[in-house]
């Protein structure tokens, strides 16, 4: 039998991303310019002071890793791959 | 590490967030960015009131998009009639237990082309006297329309009708903010974009403490529509600004237009223009042509504000 995927927490957007923000914490200067250009308000301020992605809203448009001015956020694939894209 | 970095938005804003996570807009949404940084700037003691459609799309299939109160009887121009019932509604029981002496309230048109298609409604904006502040949201639609224009009817058929030099002349001047809005006495009437949000967020802070009617137009970038990659929506608002094409300004009751966001140098038009895939067989003789028209309207503004200033 066929299990198709259907989605069925409407409340999330995970289903949306080919990609996630990933912190660098040591070129972090917890500036929050990527909290402020979130357009999904999915970026969020943890316990330590630094920043980090909800992933069940996170899109992964980029736009936090395109802002950042240190270039501390990295774009990171999470579509599972082909086997001769594995290196 | 401060001097290099001076901008902490933590010390700047409240972390409370009003239109809340879990919405299915689409990615890099540059309403979206819009509308979270306006609730932010209303705060919880404000009423929405906006089309259902955008309602659906923002708030997705269960209704716990926005954290502030959501009006959803109203559409279009109903908006305004919906305005006038919730400030007669406050003025009855100013002292009763719970009654809110200061309602914050924002009408959201749905786009720049719908709110001024409809002249009832942009006449009852410039001539009401509420208590109010209309942010409308801009998509450039209007430039999809031109867009339409320049196609040719056939294929191969190589003379499609240009639009004339005073209808475009006309698109620049009175895009940005619409003539009746432009030349009225409204008490505060601004430009501003998501990509310079604290000069966002301080003119939605005057439209809010200005007493009587006030105006905010906000150009809105949309990558599905506009045809870019999500990533560079903030891009997008920079080069409108670079470019001239939706220059942020502001004007206060009994003062001029004033640039809020001077530019020194205007980039070329091509650039903002070839950022975006829709116009990628739009005349490049119009582009130039459209280029120098911003060039002389931004330089007509810049020179009245300073003008009136001396």
């Amino acid at each position: 039998m066929i299990e198709l995927s259907i989605t069925e927490d409407f409340h999330s957007n995970q289903d949306w991303r080919n990609h996630k923000p990933v912190w660098d914490k040591e070129k972090c200067v917890q500036c929050g310019i990527c909290y402020l250009f979130c357009p999904d308000g999915a970026v969020r301020l943890n316990d330590e002071g630094y920043y980090e992605a909800d992933l069940k809203y996170c899109k992964g448009c980029g736009l936090c890793s395109r802002q950042c001015p240190t270039g501390s956020i990295a774009m990171e694939d999470e579509v599972a791959k082909w086997p001769w894209q594995v290196r | 590490m401060t001097s290099l970095y001076p901008v902490y938005v933590p010390k700047l804003l409240s972390r409370d967030e009003h239109f809340v996570s879990g919405r299915r807009s689409c990615k890099g949404c540059g309403k979206a960015l819009s509308v979270r940084m306006v609730c932010k700037m209303m705060g919880k003691e404000a009423v929405v009131s906006a089309p259902v459609a955008f309602r659906g799309r923002a708030a997705g299939c269960l209704p716990a998009g926005m954290g502030s109160p959501w009006d959803e009887l109203t559409s279009g121009g109903q908006a305004l009639s919906c305005a006038d019932r919730l400030l007669s509604a406050g003025k009855p029981m100013p002292d009763a237990p719970g009654a809110r002496r200061k309602i914050n309230k924002a009408v959201i048109g749905l786009d720049m082309r719908v709110f001024t298609k409809d002249p009832l409604m942009l006449d009852r904006v410039v001539k009401g006297n509420r208590d109010a502040l209309y942010i409308c949201y801009d998509s450039e639609m209007y430039m999809d329309a031109l867009i339409k224009k320049t196609i040719p009817d056939l294929f191969g058929h190589e003379s499609p009708h240009l639009p004339g030099r005073q209808e475009l002349r006309n698109l620049i001047r009175y895009k940005n903010i619409p003539l009746p809005v432009l030349e009225s006495s409204l008490s505060y009437v601004a430009t501003a974009c998501p990509s310079h949000p604290l000069d966002l967020l301080c003119k939605i802070r005057k439209g809010l403490r200005a007493r009587g009617t006030s105006f905010i137009g906000v150009l809105t970038p949309c990558p599905t529509t506009w045809l870019f990659n999500p990533e560079l929506t903030v891009r997008m608002g920079v080069m409108a600004v670079e470019t001239g094409f939706y220059p942020l300004m502001e004007r206060e009751s009994g003062s001029a237009y004033r640039i809020t966001e001077p530019v020194a140098r205007l980039r070329p038009l091509a650039d903002y223009f070839m950022a975006q895939h829709r116009y990628v067989a739009f005349p490049r003789q119009l582009i130039d042509l459209m280029g120098e028209m911003v060039s002389e309207e931004y330089a007509g503004l810049a020179g009245r504000a300073r003008g009136k200033d001396a």
